[in-house]
């Protein structure tokens, strides 16, 4: 029994390795950036973010190593050096400073023997600790919400935060330091979010409820030139999207559709509309033809076959196609840039605007993917279910 | 009686009110009072709030709702917008070549009412195209700046070299100290990787070659496989091998911006970073916000053959005109004028091309200084791989990217030039 399960463990061992290490290289850059998105801009700009969960940072270390023996555990075993004093450290401005006085003599000795003197870094380290031991300086903060504060209000300059700002010069024209106000203001992240909605909802159900007919009626009713039809229609799928931007886009114009909800909402369908087509016939194309024969002997007409039958029998096919279609137009930029731009600004508008053309705001980067990714996880895991549910499973017997 | 007095005082105040009003605003509305003005730009985040603080008395005299679309994918974009038939009323361009593509849709600046007069010759020259002045100089920075950290130089005992001998010592200097790196001269900057490079290769130019010989690059009067480049290219090469943190292998691969930060760290991981005016106030200052300039950081301009100001090397954006509206006119007569010009300066952003300018309204000491060495040139250069066409600069890039990875610089030189002549060639044609 127990070598059974011995032979068993290591049967499935390389499997279970390769999975663990897949998952870790998935999981450990996106683990990174989770903790970087709660880090300060300094932080970010002189640590790595795996160094951010150790408590303790290296200069104490230094000290002891370095300095310890003659300035003593409490820095100020010497008198005249009293590392505590902030006036004595603050004649220090760089770590050079501190390295020039290793070779100058106090009391006729040298203060720190060639063979025994910290490096560069291990200087630094000493002095960032003096710094802060002397109080010239607060011990740096390694965590902050402040990343996400500033994406969620739109807050933008390239150094500080959206509360220094409010703190230093209080409201402005763009603010008024109202955490919840700004956060709603049009051109705000969270305002782009709902904007994201308004586009990504309407734009997931036109075309997978027209999908839906069009896939029916390919797929179960006779008619003349069917299959061609179907074939052209998968065909469309082959046309990019780049190349129709402009005609598309003159068309507007004329229209004035340009800067409407509809006119993306249009836009989206026109595109969604081939593989949601092709996907959802693939399916419903291949339920047991004996059904819908009992149906229509019933006397059922086509839209109770419909809406009785093919839709709770096709749920998994549409929803993963809702899925999909969601998270890409959550995600789209282009489309949205062109036909929306800023009359209403979605979420991926406002994050491309963040940075600035010489990348300053890049540490709010990584908090602004973790607001953008955080819908697309609710969608995803509320609706995993269709991925994995076979309702085909027992329908017909026999 | 008190009565009386009082409508009187408030009469005066009145009186007094609108001619204070009058007094403070030279902004001429050319009857754009309450429309509307879009404008297109590159500037998003704090240079976006920076422009619109630029603008704002413009707009706030003249009641213009202002419709500002800052983005960063321009070039799918605006053509997108000129091809749809629906361009923004004003664009901004980061370079003259970028301007010169909608050649046949913007609307020449003397047609909007602009003060001519600001502008020396060489930076109208800069926007004319087909023989119409179409872009308005807007914002002009140096580029042949070398920054460093006094605080550190005094404590390793190194002075601020004032010719090119005294540069190559003082990092041949630095190099045999043993300390950090004489220069950080990392230069990835995604699809653009390189042009932190061909800036400075372009300083050197400038500084072997002189101004007419570096310029004669953008017009092919010189020609890029010109023995003159090949030396400049290979004494970058050799630079980054001798000099850079790292070496040649980091060059490629670290981010210009990261590069800017290195003599400014504690410790220092190189000396000296050669890189644009925008370095002090877009990228030092706010990754160090306690940091002084003039103390802890501050700039030098590339030192030339003697001891005369060598010509310093400027950028641009240039504002072209879509629409011809009374909104468009008077943004274009309000940047022309001395008051724009002012205001441009006053906001820190850059330097501003307009002659116009007063020279104390450059508050930030910052720009001040940077204004200072900019009108001490003894010439300009504007940036050659944004004159060119887009191909052209491209190959630039993707050149100096190549030979600083160990390519025959001989031959890439030699694909730009072959390069070039097609593009002349196909010029004409397309513009006729």
């Amino acid at each position: 029994m127990n070598r059974d399960r011995l032979a068993q463990f290591f049967n499935r061992f390389p499997v279970n390795l390769a999975v663990i290490l897949l998952c870790a290289l998935w999981l450990l850059p996106t683990f990174g950036l989770f903790i970087t998105s709660f880090r300060p801009q300094e932080a970010v700009n002189s640590t790595g973010w795996w160094t951010a969960l150790a408590s303790t940072r290296p200069g104490r270390g230094a000290y002891q190593q370095f300095c310890a023996e003659c300035h003593g555990d409490s820095y100020n075993a010497l008198p005249n050096a009293d590392l505590t004093n902030p006036d004595l450290i603050g004649t220090f401005r760089r770590s050079l400073n501190l390295a020039a006085t290793f070779n100058r003599e106090y009391n006729g000795v040298i203060h720190i023997p060639e063979d025994k003197r910290p490096n560069p870094q291990e200087t630094a380290d000493i002095l960032d600790h003096l710094r802060i031991v002397s109080g010239l300086q607060a011990p740096p903060a390694q965590f902050t919400i402040a990343n996400y504060k500033d994406v969620l209000v739109g807050y933008d300059a390239r150094g500080g935060t959206y509360d220094e700002a409010c703190a230093a010069d209080g409201a402005t024209g763009t603010r008024t330091c109202d955490f919840l106000t700004d956060a709603t203001a049009p051109n705000a992240v969270f305002r782009g979010m709902l904007n994201s909605f308004a586009v990504a909802v309407p734009s997931t159900i036109i075309p997978i409820l027209i999908a839906g007919f069009a896939a029916y009626a390919l797929s179960w009713m006779d008619f003349n030139g069917r299959r061609v039809m179907f074939a052209l229609l998968v065909g469309l799928q082959i046309i990019p999207l780049q190349m129709v931007l402009v005609p598309i886009y003159r068309m507007y114009t004329d229209l004035g559709l340009n800067g409407t909800f509809l006119g993306v909402w249009l836009f989206h369908t026109g595109f969604g509309l081939p593989y949601a087509i092709y996907l959802i016939r693939n399916f419903v194309g291949r339920l047991p033809s004996e059904l819908f024969e009992s149906a229509y002997l019933d006397g059922a007409n086509h839209f109770t076959v419909f809406r009785r039958i093919v839709l709770p029998l096709a749920l998994p096919a549409i929803g993963a196609l809702a899925i999909f279609q969601f998270l890409w137009i959550w995600n789209d930029l282009l489309v949205a840039l062109i036909f929306l731009g800023n009359s209403a600004p979605v979420l991926t508008y406002q994050l491309s605007q963040m940075v600035d053309s010489l990348g300053g705001g890049w540490h709010r980067m990584t908090a602004a993917a973790f607001v953008s990714i955080i819908v697309p996880l609710i969608i995803f895991f509320a609706f995993q279910r269709f991925f994995v549910r076979g309702l085909l499973a027992g329908s017909v017997k026999g | 009686m008190l009565k009386r007095l009082s409508l009187l005082v408030v009469v005066l105040l009145l009186i007094a009110g609108s001619a204070y009003a009058q007094d403070a605003s030279n902004i001429d509305c050319m009857g754009s009072e309450g429309s509307t003005l879009s404008i297109m730009a590159s500037w998003a985040g704090e240079e976006e709030e920076t422009f619109r603080s630029i603008i704002g008395p413009l707009l706030e005299a003249c009641n213009i709702t202002l419709s500002y679309e800052g983005t960063r994918d321009m070039n799918t974009l605006l053509p997108t917008r000129v091809e749809g038939g629906n361009p923004p009323d004003v664009a901004i361009f980061a370079n003259p070549g970028a301007l010169k593509s909608f050649a046949d849709n913007l609307v020449p600046l003397t047609d909007l009412g602009v003060n001519a007069d600001s502008y020396s010759e060489s930076w109208q020259t800069l926007g004319t195209a087909n023989g119409n002045w179409l872009g308005l100089p807007l914002k002009t920075d140096v580029k042949s700046l070398v920054w460093y950290s006094p605080v550190a130089f005094e404590a390793a005992g190194y002075e601020v070299p004032t010719t090119w001998d005294e540069f190559v010592a003082l990092m041949d200097q630095m190099v045999a100290d043993g300390g950090p790196a004489p220069l950080a001269m990392g230069f990835e900057s995604g699809g653009a990787t390189g042009w932190t490079a061909t800036d400075f290769v372009q300083d050197i130019l400038l500084r072997t070659q002189g101004a007419d010989y570096t310029n004669g690059l953008a017009t092919g009067e010189t020609a890029w496989n010109d023995q003159g480049v090949i030396d400049a290219w290979t004494t970058y090469v050799d630079w980054v091998n001798k000099y850079n943190v790292g070496g040649a292998d980091n060059a490629t691969t670290t981010p210009f911006a990261d590069a800017i930060l290195m003599p400014f760290q504690d410790p220092p991981q190189a000396w000296m970073v050669k890189q644009s005016g925008f370095a002090g106030s877009a990228v030092i200052q706010p990754n160090f916000p306690d940091y002084v300039y003039g103390e802890d950081f501050a700039f030098f301009v590339l030192p030339g053959q003697g001891e005369e100001a060598p010509p310093m090397q400027v950028s641009g954006d240039i504002l072209g005109v879509f629409n011809n509206t009374p909104a468009t006119q008077a943004l274009v007569a309000y940047l022309s004028s001395a008051e724009g010009a002012t205001a441009w300066a006053a906001s820190g952003f850059d330097l501003t091309p307009s002659s116009a300018v007063d020279m104390s309204a450059y508050e930030n000491p910052i720009s001040a200084d940077k204004a200072a060495t900019l009108a001490e040139a003894s010439g300009v250069s504007y940036d050659v791989g944004d004159l060119v066409s887009p191909a052209v600069g491209q190959a630039e890039f993707d050149g100096i990217t190549a030979a600083v990875g160990g390519g025959d610089v001989t031959e890439i030189l030699n694909n730009i030039q072959s390069l070039m002549e097609q593009n002349m060639e196909a010029t004409p044609e397309a513009s006729g």
